[in-house]
């Protein structure tokens, strides 16, 4: 076996951003004869696993470049009926023709008003580009409050109670365990480290090490896969009780063992603040500031007086302000947890009395509370036990309930943003060394943190509800979501009407998104948006394309990308945990574009050019990146494409290192620990007491009752303590649907884009669990299902969904689990085709399956299941 | 000389099916062909069960039934420990893949090396220089090599396997939680010599006494 080199005059390595999912690993490329053929890690960087490590799946991003279903040049629609099963009769035409028709309907919309054109970005295909940079391209068309901005292909992956929170309590995106310093680790419907979530294969390779070093992994999950198969205990729950398990935790910490961190308490969180009776803080009258009570002096004074020590904050008791009883919020908050007792817990999520605690005593016993850390010669609390959720046990009717009780018992114990513990990130970024680029977090008002950068709407200072909404995701009303799903609600209009939101959606401006099939029942998400006039930019036509698609616009995959901003914030989905260097890669081309292809942000300018909002989208960018040296701003009238842009912003960002960057392919400099372990010297604090819902709750009331809307809201959630409230799936149990079906993230799969790989999809084949619908071995014998059967669920709306049986033990008897997004059926995405099953479809869209706080869609779903009668 | 071997930590794998896919990447395997494979499964009863993920190759045993069932010596274990084949010598009898007790040999044949990733849509562009890179000779049996040529590219510019990315199984460095590690078993002191004394290796279906030299710790 010998290698032909006589017909090879190219062999090489490029370096650049993997594009598979959002995570933004290093990749380098091998390049034959101009032929990509091998993906790899890169060696020296942190973004990735062990030593240049990457995944499965990032290792066959090859085929996006190989694929021949690719499209090579913009597809228009001829059939004007549109809908499932329905062919759009598509007509190869000229890019010129295309943007023409696309920025003459726009025009014509914004005569009228911008807000019926919404735009939708990628988390499927990201970090694939700057995938936030569509939502102020959005507001250059005057498009207000980002709440045109619809989810696009992460739709239910996406997690709004969990961003909500990680802004809130760390500044940050997301959370992970502090795997380098950790001992006990909780998860909660979350796979952190085992493949899913941000940075996955960094936290990946930083959990394996951990566990290796004797870290204890307790996973709450209905089944025992991906997390709970790795864990070092798998404790089977059903899906959206996390919060009644957290609960109990946190009486368990605080009112039975009695052992809390009161120094960080006192220091670190917003439980100072002295309360009415009806819960919301008393306040200074002239500064407006919360109040406390300093315990030495016996004194009511202003929440950031320096004249207090932080031990002498008052946790505690009751006193007298102007004639009113107050108390602090952890009075309240430790009357409160008393009725949340292991047997009470138990009962709702399945989880054993003696197991919860069990955990609730592991927990305390490991939180080390008192003891210090001395790591680069400075001494931080050292608290080694991480309590972490995302996705799973954040997506449901009770969303911000789910995630504030997990949290709890972090903040119980003072293990938050501190060496072991629950770790907020990526929350920062310094500047480059000579370079200008920096994201700080801010101090807001009443001492609350405000991330550098969120994705739509900061979560602090928060918005009180109000309306008219002037956008399709009502975010003036639903003012707490990070990405909006109202426009997918199957009674949209009628919430456009009754709060005012004037403008019907006419238009989709998309980048690569499928949220047709995936966010909920697709009828409605084809009624909801069947009228717009969709343009997409993707590499494929997948189903949203084929069912409402006008015109679809070839993209270049990854591979063929020149963006030297696609991960340049390391900010939403990058960046390591830990106390590791900052790494930032580029993505540069290792092919030529495929066909007529371009890269979106290119097709952007061109687009806003034509319209005539060139100017403001480059305003906007120079505000962005911050760029005050006048010889590298975007100047009015200027005309640039991306890798123009990238000249002189990399110079900006880089300095006199940007050459060096851009052949080195990433930049790298050193993240100082006073940088990972941050918020332990900022004076903030986090508003674990969340009394924003109380005055939330009043200003939602006012306006159904001046509105008149009479659907169907929890507005008992709008309460500052974490509390129980049933999941609507749950509510839509009974005896005929009677399983609660859920869907998990297959380390293999990012959304459905990767089921178009066949690399992917071969060994998707050999995995028993990733193209099949999981049971419960005892369930299926007691329903007469054996492996290979057909099945059908069916929702109590008659939504079915049919799939392949495999049983399993790992699996709560009361469950169904499907693997994400599968049972696709595009034309254009022949290997996807028929794979697996659609979980998304089962999901009901009314407003009541919709967390009212942070508009997430209750992600587990009634069901009856039933054997296919061909079979 | 040395005896490599790998030890699977079990442990830290988390089935990314990293080594799969870049293991037929790296050497251009047809749709359907693997040289490296996850069994995945589970234990126990509900709620004691535990998943049960095994990443399986070539074991190179030393004592190698496949060497012992081949009859034109085509099959046979180097002197690094390498179970090889010799496509010259091998005439495709294939009782090498039936003795082999971790079926982890492939008959390579014209209906192989016409598979399409993309069925029926012809190869695409990295296939079919694939087939001149790393060309596969029609009617013989292929295998895990251990990525033998890198390791020889790699020494003979005097990297380390185990050690050097370009000196080492294609497997071995995509692995991104460093499940897999590589290098000498005659030499006590290698890592993986220390990692099999100290976490009790195990090689898989011992009792076939095929001496394997991968082993899996957990």
């Amino acid at each position: 076996m010998t290698y032909k080199t006589d017909e090879i005059w190219e062999d090489k390595w490029v370096n650049t951003t993997c594009g598979v999912c959002y995570c933004g690993c290093g990749a380098k490329v091998r390049v034959v004869n101009g032929v990509p053929v091998k993906i790899e890690g890169i060696k020296e960087s942190t973004m990735g696993g062990d030593g240049a490590g990457l995944c499965g799946k990032g290792a066959a991003g090859l085929m996006y470049y190989h694929d021949p279903n690719r499209i090579k040049k913009p597809l228009r629609r001829t059939n004007p009926e549109k809908g499932i099963g329905v062919d759009p009769m598509w007509k190869e035409i000229e890019w010129e023709e295309a943007l023409e028709e696309i920025s003459t309907r726009m025009k014509k919309i914004m005569e009228d008003d911008p807000n019926k054109i919404l735009f939708t970005n990628q988390t499927m295909r990201a970090s694939d580009g700057p995938h936030n940079h569509a939502y102020f391209y959005a507001q250059a068309f005057g498009v207000k409050n980002n709440g045109n901005f619809i989810i696009g292909g992460g739709s239910l992956h996406c997690g709004n109670a969990a961003h909500m929170l990680g802004g809130l309590i760390h500044g940050a995106w997301s959370i992970a365990p502090d795997w380098r310093y950790t001992k006990y680790v909780l998860k909660w419907g979350s796979s952190k480290g085992t493949g899913s979530g941000h940075s996955a294969m960094t936290n990946a390779r930083l959990r394996a090490d951990a566990i290796r070093r004797g870290t204890r992994e307790v996973v709450f999950d209905p089944m025992g896969n991906f997390a709970g198969g790795k864990a070092t205990e798998w404790v089977p729950i059903l899906p959206g009780t996390d919060t009644a398990v957290g609960l109990a935790i946190a009486n368990y910490i605080l009112n039975t063992r009695g052992e809390i961190d009161e120094l960080y308490l006192k220091a670190k969180t917003n439980f100072v603040y002295l309360i009415r009776e009806d819960g919301t803080f008393i306040r200074h009258e002239k500064s407006n500031k919360p109040l406390v009570f300093d315990g030495k002096e016996g004194k009511i004074k202003e929440f950031d007086d320096n004249s207090i020590a932080h031990e002498d904050f008052s946790l505690y008791g009751e006193y007298e302000y102007k004639g009113e009883k107050v108390r602090p919020c952890f009075e309240a908050l430790k009357q409160h947890l008393k009725q949340f007792t292991p047997q009470w817990a138990s009962q709702i999520s399945t989880v054993p009395v003696g197991t919860i605690l069990k955990v609730a005593k592991d927990w305390v016993d490991n939180a080390q509370i008192g003891s210090t850390i001395t790591i680069e010669g400075q001494s931080f609390p050292y608290r080694p036990v991480a309590s972490v959720t995302f996705r799973g046990s954040q997506g449901h009717s009770n969303g911000i309930h789910q995630v504030a009780a997990i949290d709890l018992m972090s903040q119980l114990v003072g293990a938050e943003d501190v060496p072991g513990g629950t770790m907020g990130w990526p929350s920062k970024r310094r500047k480059y060394p000579g370079g200008q680029y920096e994201r700080m977090p801010r101090i807001g008002e009443d001492g609350v943190l405000i991330p550098a950068v969120f994705y739509s709407h900061d979560p602090w200072p928060v918005h009180i509800p109000s309306v008219p909404c002037d956008n399709n995701g009502c975010v003036d009303f639903w003012t707490h979501c990070t990405l909006s799903h109202i426009p997918y609600v199957k009674e949209r209009d009628y919430i456009h009407e009754k709060f005012g939101m004037g403008a019907k959606p006419e238009m989709i401006f998309g980048i690569a998104a499928n949220f047709i099939i995936s966010q909920s029942d697709w009828d409605v998400a084809v009624e909801n948006f069947k009228d717009c006039f969709v343009v997409q930019m993707d590499l494929w036509v997948n189903e949203t394309d084929q069912a409402i698609g006008d015109i679809i616009l070839p993209d270049v995959s990854y591979l063929e990308k020149d963006c030297w901003s696609s991960e340049i914030d390391a900010f939403f989905f990058s960046g390591s945990p830990s106390n590791e260097d900052w790494f930032v890669h580029l993505q540069q081309p290792v092919a030529e574009p495929i066909g007529e292809s371009r890269f979106f942000m290119d097709v952007y300018i061109d687009v806003a050019q034509r319209v005539g909002v060139l100017d403001k989208f480059n305003e906007s960018l120079n505000n962005y990146y911050g760029v005050t040296d006048e010889a590298l701003k975007i100047k009015p009238g200027e005309v640039l494409n991306w890798k123009q842009i990238g000249e002189r912003y990399m110079r900006w960002v880089y300095g006199d290192d940007k050459e060096k960057v851009e052949k080195q392919g990433y930049a790298t400099w050193h993240k100082p620990i006073e940088d990972v372990y941050w918020r332990w010297n900022t004076q903030s604090r986090c508003p674990v007491y969340m009394e924003f819902l109380l005055h939330d709750r009043r200003a939602v009331e006012k306006i159904i009752e001046d509105t008149g809307f009479e659907l169907e809201m929890e507005l008992d959630q709008y309460t500052p303590m974490p509390d129980w409230f049933v999941p609507t799936s749950h509510k839509e149990l009974d005896s005929e649907y009677d399983l609660l079906a859920f869907s998990y993230r297959d380390i293999l799969h990012t959304n459905n884009t990767t089921f178009q790989n066949p690399y992917v999809d071969e060994v998707s084949k050999m995995c028993p669990y990733t193209f099949t619908i999981t049971l419960n071995r005892a369930l299926a014998d007691e329903r007469g299902l054996a492996d290979g059967d057909i099945i059908w669920l069916e929702n109590r709306y008659g939504v079915k969904e049919n799939g392949i049986v495999k049983t399993m033990e790992a699996q709560s008897p009361r469950v169904v689990g499907i693997s994400g997004q599968g049972g696709l059926w595009a034309d254009g995405r022949p290997i996807a085709r028929g794979k697996g099953s659609n979980f998304c479809k089962l999901l009901p869209s009314y407003l009541r399956h919709y967390d009212p706080i942070t508009g997430n869609i209750e992600t587990a779903v009634a069901v009856k299941i039933y054997k296919d009668q061909g079979r | 000389m040395p005896r490599w071997g790998m030890v699977i930590d079990v442990k830290r794998c988390i089935a990314c099916w990293g080594c799969t896919i870049a293991c037929k990447e790296e050497h251009f395997l047809p749709p359907g062909v693997f040289w490296n494979r996850i069994l995945i499964g589970e234990t126990g009863k509900f709620p004691s069960s535990r998943k049960l993920i095994y990443p399986i190759l070539c074991n190179h045993c030393s004592d190698a039934a496949c060497v012992e069932a081949c009859p034109t010596g085509a099959t046979y274990v180097r002197v690094d420990g390498i179970v090889a084949v010799d496509d010259k010598k091998c005439v495709g009898c294939r009782a090498c893949l039936v003795s082999c007790p971790y079926q982890q040999r492939t008959y390579y044949d014209q209906t192989v090396k016409d598979r399409e990733y993309f069925p029926g849509q012809g190869k695409t562009a990295m296939e079919l220089i694939g087939e001149k890179l790393y060309p596969f000779k029609l009617g013989t049996v292929i295998k895990c090599n251990f990525c033998m040529e890198r390791l020889e590219e790699g020494m003979k510019k005097g990297l380390v396997p185990g050690r050097d990315e370009d000196a080492s199984p294609a497997c071995v460095n995509i692995c991104p939680v460093n499940a897999r590690i590589f290098g000498d078993l005659d030499d006590p002191d290698s890592v993986v010599s220390r990692l099999i004394m100290e976490k009790k290796g195990k090689q898989l279906k011992k009792e076939f006494g095929t001496e394997p030299a991968v082993y899996y710790i957990d």
